[in-house]
């Protein structure tokens, strides 16, 4: 059964462009301009994936209003934002919404496609339940591969993918240092290494919303970050 | 000069207020003394008019015996060169007959002349008469006889008769009569008794001038053939009205002393240029509120007085010595002029002006002496010096009041003006950008308006900058959304199975599009690390730890070039508070630009040392030097030195967001050539952090 994705843009070049490349991975993918029209089809049927573009036509935050709908309707629907704005504030609002990721209009297609199966993925993963989980565990951090979620000290982490995909590649190895470019190669995105470093300082908040005494993110200056040596915490 | 200075210049300018006082107290002053030539030409004229009836000779009817003053001793010889000067003086002698006609008057001309004169309080009578046989007393003849002179006294109210006859010429004493007989000798009376030609002369000396009342002075010529004849001042021997005894040198002083003003003194001069009056009255002294109290005040009427008299020092126009005109230019002229004539002199520095007036007294047509007044205008000199030192020393003050005022005031708009200036200075920051906030003046005034004018157009600018600033990032926000048309459908495209040419095509627009991303990514690359640095998440760390970790790293990343860290005092602290990746962030773009300028296996340095409160960090890089006009503008956007080469996209950004960066942290950045010529080093000051937090 192929899965259905809904895409909002109110840019008919983009969208179509985007329906064509998921299209071509073999999802049911169905395009909305505008965020009443979108609304109106959720609520006859959820699609599966939704990737909205926060400027929709007249509403400049329009896509951020859509997410807080489509939210109160399903707490399970992966929301990818995918959008030409970049700053810290819009990112920061758009996770905070409950989007699972935030991609800019830079990406390329392929990782756009490359998250969406990784979305999927999860989804899959929580639907199938499987028993036989495929863990990492580095002292208190627990990553679940099958899920794509983590916990520290037990308590879950509200991560985005490319939060995840940005712990995973540390945590895989501790002491190594990951470099900006590395961390986005993990996490299948193309950012600069602004955002890079705004993504590892939000990551390293909601670890210490848990555990105030966290500092297994270590930044290595010039270099990247590294996931700091159990002896070492 | 400063606006101050210029103020205080023009406010020099009120010293024109003394200046123009000083005018018009000169000019007062000299209308004053107009005024007062005038006033004394009238009073010359009056006085003129009342001296010359003093000079008139003397209607025959009066019954006035003028008694000058005569300034020489009277020797009573009967020679008249003692009476020369009262030659003129002679007195009418109008009565006559004979004594059978018992007082009824005589007809024909009168032989006699009487002349009578004073000196120190004694009264003298100089009798001359013509008589062609002149008899002598017999003085053995009981009854008075032969040529003789009968003088009547009142002294009292009471007449008394004395005679004078002698039986030869010289000195007589007089007889009082008793009667008709001869009395007792009066050696107070005496006489002296000479002949001449056909005549003779008796020179009549009466002590105690004020006590006579009246007088009456008869000659009876006795004859041999004929009743004797007399002539005299009265009707008959017993006649109770006499002759008064005037004199008019004194009367005349007592007039004038009536007429004269104040500090006035006049004197009239007779044809011969004797000082025949002489009256003055002297100047009151000042009234207490007409004079300037206090030490100050003294001061300033000397200075005034001192400026007012400047006028040299003038000699009187004429001069006397012993009663007498020694020199008379003023006298002359008027006698010249045959009018009156006025001049100014001053005798003294310090002194009065004295204004002099001449004036012919006539006599019968002709000159018979000169009046002479003289004024001392210290009444002027008092009222204009007071008026000028008020005048002045109230000028001044109100000059020095306004001097002052314009001063403060001037002080107040230079102060406005600067702090206008200073705030302007203070919003225009180092770099070009308006930074602080400019405070607008409310003031309804030029400089409150220049100031408004000000802040609007500091307003725009601000704007204008922000709005340029800004452009970079908006732009490739704007930009972003056809460049992901342009790419996804490129990606597109590629996805369908492309060969031959139209891969290739499709793989050039790709790569085109991959670098339009790269340069939208640097353009917004300032707004985004301001706003990471918003963010907060600052913190304390090392900048030395920071570099002994980081410089070593980028040795990889710039193989062609040695990267050299140096830091002379390891031993120092250098915590600064900030963002680290930030720092990181600048060092990339410090480190990138200079691996750029430097020439093949040429060196990188980078320096760190502790300057008081400041972390000092350089870059330092062999190579080509920075253009001079260059050196300021290098942080500017969009401003690069690169000509072009190389692979990524430049667009000038890399130093600007070094700036940012260092302007976030609160430090200052610049550019300059090496001291040795050497190349370019990059200067980053960065403020320590305070060890006592």
């Amino acid at each position: 059964m192929r899965r259905r994705i809904a895409i909002v843009e109110d840019e008919y070049a983009i969208r179509e462009n985007y329906r064509d490349a998921l299209a071509r991975q073999g999802y049911d993918v169905s395009l909305y301009t505008d965020r009443l029209a979108a609304l109106a089809a959720f609520r006859e049927r959820l699609p599966e994936l939704v990737v909205i573009d926060i400027g929709l036509g007249d509403e400049p935050e329009g896509g951020f209003d859509l997410c807080r709908e489509l939210r109160a309707m399903s707490n399970r629907v992966p929301i990818i934002f995918l959008t030409a704005r970049d700053t810290e504030l819009d990112v920061v609002s758009g996770l905070r919404l409950g989007a699972d990721d935030y991609l800019t209009k830079d990406i390329s297609l392929q990782q756009l496609v490359a998250r969406v199966v990784a979305l999927f993925r999860r989804v899959q993963a929580f639907e199938e339940d499987a028993g036989d989980a495929q863990l990492i565990v580095r002292g208190d951090l627990t990553l679940d591969l099958d899920r794509l979620t983590a916990t520290w000290q037990g308590q879950p982490l509200e991560l985005t993918l490319t939060e995840f995909w940005m712990i995973h590649s540390l945590a895989r190895h501790p002491g190594h240092v990951k470099s900006r470019q590395q961390l986005m190669d993990a996490a299948n995105v193309v950012f600069d290494d602004n955002t890079v470093t705004s993504h590892v300082k939000r990551l390293r908040r909601k670890f210490v919303d848990i555990d105030p005494g966290f500092n297994a993110i270590q930044t290595a200056y010039g270099a990247g970050y590294r996931w700091r040596p159990e002896q070492m915490q | 000069m400063s606006l101050r200075r210029q103020l205080l210049l023009v406010s020099l300018l009120v010293l024109v207020l003394p200046w123009a006082a000083y005018q018009y107290v000169q000019e007062m002053e000299q209308a004053l003394r107009q005024a007062q030539r005038t006033a004394l030409l009238t009073t010359t004229r009056a006085i003129a008019l009342l001296s010359s009836q003093y000079l008139r000779p003397y209607a025959s009817s009066e019954r006035t015996l003028f008694a000058h003053r005569i300034d020489r001793p009277v020797i009573l010889d009967g020679y008249v060169s003692d009476w020369q000067q009262l030659a003129e003086w002679s007195q009418p002698v109008v009565f006559s007959g004979n004594r059978r006609d018992s007082g009824s008057a005589a007809t024909g001309a009168v032989p006699l002349r009487l002349v009578a004169g004073s000196r120190d309080g004694d009264l003298f009578l100089l009798l001359e008469g013509q008589d062609d046989s002149l008899r002598y007393f017999n003085p053995a003849r009981s009854l008075p006889n032969g040529d003789r002179v009968l003088l009547r006294l009142q002294r009292d109210g009471e007449w008394r008769d004395y005679m004078f006859l002698t039986s030869a010429p010289g000195t007589v004493v007089a007889r009082a009569l008793d009667g008709r007989k001869l009395g007792a000798r009066e050696p107070a009376l005496q006489a002296g008794w000479q002949p001449f030609v056909d005549g003779f002369r008796v020179e009549i000396s009466i002590p105690e001038r004020s006590t006579v009342e009246q007088l009456a002075i008869f000659w009876i010529d006795s004859d041999v053939d004929s009743p004797p004849r007399w002539w005299g001042t009265a009707e008959n021997f017993a006649a109770q009205r006499g002759t008064a005894v005037r004199d008019p040198r004194e009367e005349l002083a007592n007039r004038l002393r009536e007429f004269i003003a104040t500090g006035t003194r006049v004197r009239v001069i007779d044809a011969q240029r004797w000082v025949i009056a002489d009256v003055e009255r002297s100047t009151p002294a000042l009234s207490a509120d007409m004079t300037v109290r206090g030490v100050t005040g003294a001061i300033a009427q000397r200075l005034v007085r001192a400026v007012l008299e400047s006028e040299e020092v003038r000699d009187a126009p004429f001069s006397f010595a012993r009663g007498r005109l020694l020199e008379g230019g003023l006298v002359d002229a008027a006698l010249a002029e045959r009018d009156v004539v006025t001049a100014w002199f001053k005798p003294r520095r310090f002194a009065d002006s004295v204004v002099a007036a001449a004036m012919p007294l006539t006599r019968a047509g002709e000159a018979a002496g000169v009046l002479l007044v003289e004024q001392r205008s210290d009444l002027v000199a008092a009222v204009t010096g007071l008026a000028m030192t008020r005048l002045v020393l109230l000028t001044f003050f109100a000059a020095i009041v306004v001097a002052g005022g314009l001063l403060v005031y001037s002080s107040f708009l230079s102060w406005r003006i600067r702090r206008l200036r200073n705030s302007v200075e203070g919003a225009i920051g180092e770099d070009g950008t308006i930074t602080g906030s400019f405070p607008e003046s409310s003031a309804a005034d030029e400089i409150g308006e220049l100031s408004r004018g000000y802040g609007r157009l500091l307003r725009q600018v601000r704007e204008y900058t922000e709005y340029l600033r800004k452009l970079a990032s908006n732009l490739s926000h704007e930009l972003r959304t056809p460049l992901a048309v342009v790419s996804s459908s490129l990606e597109n495209l590629q996805s369908e199975s492309l060969e031959g040419r139209p891969a290739v095509y499709a793989d050039r627009a790709q790569q085109g599009a991959a670098r339009l991303r790269a340069i939208l990514s640097a353009m917004s690359e300032a707004s985004r690390v301001e706003q990471a640095l918003q963010g907060g998440d600052r913190q304390s760390f090392d900048l030395h730890a920071l570099l002994r970790e980081v410089v070593p790293a980028y040795r990889d990343v710039y193989p062609k070039c040695r990267i050299e860290f140096v830091c002379t005092q390891p031993e120092q602290s250098y915590t600064t508070s900030g963002v680290p990746e930030l720092i990181v962030q600048m060092l990339d773009k410090l480190i990138d630009n200079a691996a750029d300028f430097t020439p093949a296996a040429g060196l990188v340095e980078v320096q760190l040392a502790r300057h008081r409160n400041n972390l000092v960090l350089r870059v330092k890089n062999e190579g080509l030097l920075l253009p001079d006009a260059m050196q300021s503008r290098l942080f500017d956007p969009m401003v690069t030195l690169r000509e072009g080469k190389g692979d990524g996209p430049h667009l000038g950004f890399g130093l600007h967001i070094v700036r940012i960066i260092v302007q976030l942290h609160e430090g200052t950045v610049s550019a300059r050539n090496a001291g040795d010529g050497s190349g370019v080093e990059i200067v980053v000051e960065l403020p320590c952090e305070q060890i006592d937090r």
